[in-house]
């Protein structure tokens, strides 16, 4: 039952690589380098600062990039080239296909953040850093967003009719996923039942992005404890399932 | 309704087709569109039989051959390969499928390829590596094998292809117009592969336009018209006679044509 999943996930890893997914890793370093010129000019803990702000929010913002534009078009490019067909005519689930393609997606993009993350924290040790456990938070909290937004990507790529919609959708749904605590309080609040059900419906749709927040940590220089970590585990677990459950619905019904 | 089964006693049909009917529904802007790929087809086919499906295009060959292969669900009758409805994973471990193009991902190598199709086909991990380098060197493809699909020629990639659906050495093989667009070499190849599974004990369901191939191989054919399985005939019917099948389909197929024909004079 593994097997065929990791088969699917080791081409999917092996597809994104040669298809030059990683040319945005190399468009961070070349940014995160000329960063580095601009602020050197800056005292040592403004410039650590800057670099660590903007490099982190740097790397999520790539890596989600990544994740969208490859995810949404993970199963469409194969349905219109048609190398699906001969996927499917193997004693291959259709569930087992869908888990096989969201893993190697997530693995190659894990992988650059990865990189990434090796890039950005040299250049922080060049200029004086000294590691903290929330630099690791804070990779961690950016992986599960994106292994989120995988899920949730591409369950909107088979649920909408083209490619621009499930973009839309998806990053409509990121950020409001970066409101949840004020949307709660809008339905908490709200008296009209019929905005309180909205609110509500989008509170559960949107990812809840609060589970990720590592900034209070980091202002605080103070690492979250395991309780905490506990949690965004379970969350972003089951919210990717969720996605993943759905997604292999829709695509158990498609005819090819 | 024709039924196929010319062997007597035939304990197990390897595929059968019962008033098989494929509707195709298209919704826009709120409106349905109905069309029929098939209407009430059914066909049995035993182990060991090479049978050949013609038509002309548009007449439900290709959409049979994906009701098969459970890429596509019947919308009545049932489609049953090994006596399994489709889609089901135990049958499709024991086919090989050979599409109408050579639809492969052309960022993995041939090597990858046909080693991604041996794992999904369920050759343990211990033999995999030498069952794909024997089947590589049975396509003809060890020189090329570690270069990428996207370098590779027609013919190549179809001798990959043709490496994906037998390497794990399948019990029926199914090929949907294997020789379309291919020269007179590959069609003498893919000939004589077809000719080598019947040797080998193996089951053979085919479509094809290409009349005289379908002649020299199959024991059986079946002949789809606008969608309904409008005739049925064996070998003893046209062996002997390379024109014999010819005039078949001609006077089957006769006034069925779709579209008009071209008139540039």
């Amino acid at each position: 039952m593994i097997e065929p999943i990791l088969a699917i996930a080791g081409y999917t890893v092996k597809e994104h690589v040669r298809n030059r997914v990683f040319q945005l890793v190399y468009l961070f370093m070349a940014v995160l380098v000329a960063g580095a010129l601009v602020v050197s000019a800056l005292a040592q803990d403004q410039r650590l600062r800057m670099m660590m702000d903007s490099g982190l929010a740097g790397m999520e913002l790539i890596a989600l990039i990544g994740i969208l534009f490859v995810t949404v078009n993970l199963v469409r490019d194969e349905s219109e080239s048609r190398s699906i067909y001969l996927l499917l005519s193997r004693p291959l689930e259709r569930w087992q296909y869908i888990l096989g393609r969201y893993l190697g997606t997530l693995s190659a993009i894990g992988a650059g953040i990865v990189l990434m993350a090796l890039v950005h924290a040299g250049s922080l040790l060049f200029f004086g850093w000294r590691p903290d456990g929330i630099y690791a938070t804070a990779l961690l909290c950016a992986f599960g967003k994106i292994a989120v937004m995988g899920g949730l990507a591409l369950f909107l790529s088979l649920a909408t009719t083209s490619t621009p919609s499930a973009v839309a959708f998806t990053l409509f749904l990121w950020i409001l996923g970066h409101f949840s605590v004020e949307i709660s309080f809008l339905v908490e609040k709200a008296h009209n039942p019929f905005v309180k059900g909205i609110g509500w419906l989008v509170g559960v749709a949107a990812p809840d992005f609060a589970f990720f927040n590592f900034r209070d940590f980091m202002d605080a220089a103070i690492t979250p404890s395991g309780e905490w970590f506990a949690w965004l585990a379970v969350y972003a677990f089951g919210y990717t399932l969720a996605t993943l459950f759905l997604s292999s619905w829709i695509f158990s019904q498609r005819e090819f | 309704m024709f039924i196929i089964d010319k062997i007597a006693g035939m304990a197990e049909a390897v595929i059968q087709l019962k008033d098989v009917t494929k509707v195709y529904r298209r919704s826009h802007l709120g409106k349905t569109t109905e069309s029929i790929g098939v209407e009430k087809v059914s066909i049995k086919v035993g182990k060991g039989e090479v049978f050949g499906l013609l038509g002309l295009n548009g007449s439900g060959k290709t959409t049979t051959i994906k009701m098969l292969m459970g890429l596509l669900y019947a919308t009545k009758g049932e489609a049953t390969l090994f006596g399994k409805a489709m889609p089901d994973a135990s049958a499709l471990a024991r086919v090989g499928y050979l599409p109408e193009a050579a639809y492969l991902n052309r960022y993995l190598t041939g090597r990858e390829t046909i080693r991604l199709f041996a794992t999904l086909g369920g050759i343990p991990a211990g033999i995999r590596e030498d069952r794909v380098n024997e089947m590589i060197r049975k396509v003809g493809m060890d020189d090329w094998a570690d270069k990428r699909i996207e370098e590779y020629s027609k013919g190549m990639v179809q001798r990959i292809c043709i490496g994906q659906a037998l390497v794990h050495d399948p019990d029926l093989l199914i090929f949907d117009e294997p020789i379309t667009g291919l020269d007179p070499l590959a069609i003498n190849e893919v000939r004589s592969l077809i000719l080598w599974l019947k040797e080998q004990g193996k089951t053979v369901f085919l479509s094809s336009h290409d009349i005289s191939e379908v002649a020299r191989v199959c024991d059986n054919i079946g002949i789809l018209c606008a969608g309904k399985l409008a005739k049925t005939a064996s070998a003893d019917d046209y062996r002997n006679d390379p024109d014999k099948l010819e005039e078949i389909f001609k006077e089957t197929v006769s006034g069925t044509q779709r579209v008009g024909a071209l008139t540039f004079r």
